[in-house]
């Protein structure tokens, strides 16, 4: 079903429950094409339930969740090729195939979806690599790379097809401050550059105040506030502000 | 378990075919089970031509080894464990492999670039394993006699051509269909409970630790039970 929308990414009154449990009991939020918004949000309170939505990992119980003018709440997995060409993950783990290399790994979507010639696929891998800089490592495993190298590798195959949107769930969690700020400086290059639109799920205070253009934060299964970072300190709900306080690390 | 076998049939026959990938599973699921298959039915052979040659000596019946090795590998012994081992073996691979991949997210990946893990996963490992679970058989049992020649020949003191003209002799070519036949249905069960019960780990370690225990046992039981329905069925047919 299609929809009339502005923005790219738009969340309906989603609800999902696990059980008698509800994580989300209403959820609504616009993505507009180009932004990045940070969801924060509490330890199980749904945020990466959220996030999974957005690309037909989960399906919503009730409501709607409209990428680019498409309701995919309830489209057969075989339609949703389209949307998920549309829109990359991060996942939280990295998940890179552990049975292929590096290569194989970022080139993976291009051989499924496209009839590129394989030197073409090695120039796109090479100039992905590039970007989050790791070129010349090809033909590493994934057992051989770092825990940083392992998200910039994801986000290379995560932009491989050249996404629309970019879903990262905890880009920087487990990171020393380094390559945490190596990854935001990505998400942020991938959008001013790129104009890729991105929504972030993380608890990284800082992280998530370096790449937001907006904040939403998702508290008892609903969102409680959306709106720019500076706002969400001096003006958000008390709830959200002692949030930001307690990550210890905002200026 | 029903509807993973039901989806997985329906993708068989969609592009693309994965040549590569079932080649693959081939080489993993076929080849490196030649060894475990291959040891486990030359002995069977061997101690069933002894403990034949000996129970058939008290009535003078010895020269019925050939026959009864002959039949009871072909139609039960051979196709029976070699599924068997194949489910320890095979079984429990897939599920550990399938099982981690769940949860280190490597399945949700394939989905959020858009591949179906089903028609990637599934189809290749079970086809695999239904092609190459009758090849084993077959060599198994080429195996089990060539042990039973072996006894016959140094333990029961028959001739070589004798013990081989009893074991042909016995034989029809219904009894070969039978036992190859039932390790079709052996391999797509072995394959669709493994693959099943990979892709539904739930937790860490833990959940594909016992997953892996889950897949051998009922896969075993399968293998069990469904030898006696199909033994009942390959003689009503045949």
């Amino acid at each position: 079903m299609n929809e009339p929308s502005a923005a790219f990414l738009a969340f309906r009154d989603v609800h999902k429950s696990f059980g008698a449990k509800q994580v989300l009991r209403g959820v609504s939020l616009d993505v507009a094409t180009g932004e990045t918004v940070v969801v924060l949000g509490g330890s199980g309170s749904g945020k990466s339930v959220l996030l999974r939505h957005a690309i037909g990992l989960m399906r919503p119980d009730a409501g709607s969740v409209v990428v680019d003018g498409v309701d995919i709440a309830r489209l057969p997995e075989a339609e949703l090729l389209e949307t998920r060409r549309k829109v990359g993950m991060l996942f939280q783990s990295g998940a890179l195939f552990d049975s292929m290399n590096v290569r194989d790994n970022v080139a993976f979507a291009l051989r499924e979806h496209t009839d590129w010639s394989p030197e073409r696929i090695s120039v796109r891998v090479a100039e992905v690599l590039g970007r989050v800089d790791l070129a010349g490592t090809e033909e590493l495993m994934p057992s051989d790379l770092s825990g940083g190298m392992r998200k910039r590798v994801a986000l290379a195959r995560a932009t491989a097809l050249a996404p629309r949107a970019i879903l990262y769930d905890e880009p920087t969690t487990g990171l020393d401050p380094v390559t945490a700020r190596t990854i935001d400086a990505l998400i942020r290059s991938l959008q001013s550059g790129l104009g890729v639109t991105g929504v972030v799920v993380t608890h990284d205070i800082e992280s998530a105040f370096r790449v937001a253009d907006r904040m939403a934060f998702l508290h008892d299964g609903r969102i409680e506030f959306v709106g720019r970072p500076e706002d969400a300190r001096d003006s958000g709900p008390p709830l959200l502000r002692r949030f930001l306080e307690e990550g210890g690390r905002v200026a | 378990m029903i509807l993973l076998a039901f989806e997985g049939t329906r993708r068989v026959w969609r592009r693309p075919w994965g040549v590569g990938l079932w080649t693959e599973q081939l080489y993993q699921l076929g080849v490196r089970s030649l060894t475990l298959a291959n040891v486990t039915l030359l002995f069977t052979g061997m101690v069933l031509a002894v403990q034949t040659g000996y129970s058939l000596s008290a009535y003078g019946g010895q020269a019925f080894v050939g026959d009864i090795v002959a039949l009871s590998v072909v139609r039960e012994l051979g196709p029976v464990l070699t599924a068997l081992m194949v489910a320890g073996r095979v079984g429990a691979g897939i599920t550990a492999e399938l099982g981690s991949m769940v949860v280190t997210e490597q399945v949700d990946a394939l989905r959020a670039l858009g591949t179906d893990p089903i028609k990637r996963l599934v189809v290749p490992r079970v086809g695999a394993l239904i092609i190459a679970l009758p090849c084993l058989t077959v060599l198994a049992i080429t195996a089990a006699l060539f042990g039973a020649l072996l006894m016959a020949m140094f333990d029961v003191g028959q001739g070589r051509q004798y013990f081989l003209d009893h074991v042909f002799g016995a034989l029809t070519v219904n009894d070969v269909v039978s036992g190859v036949g039932k390790s079709v249905f052996f391999a797509w069960f072995i394959g669709i409970i493994a693959c099943h019960n990979g892709l539904n780990v739930r937790g860490g370690a833990d959940g594909v630790g016992r997953a892996t225990t889950e897949t051998v046992v009922t896969s075993c039981l399968a293998v069990i039970v469904s030898d006696f329905f199909l033994t009942k069925l390959f003689l009503e047919v045949l």
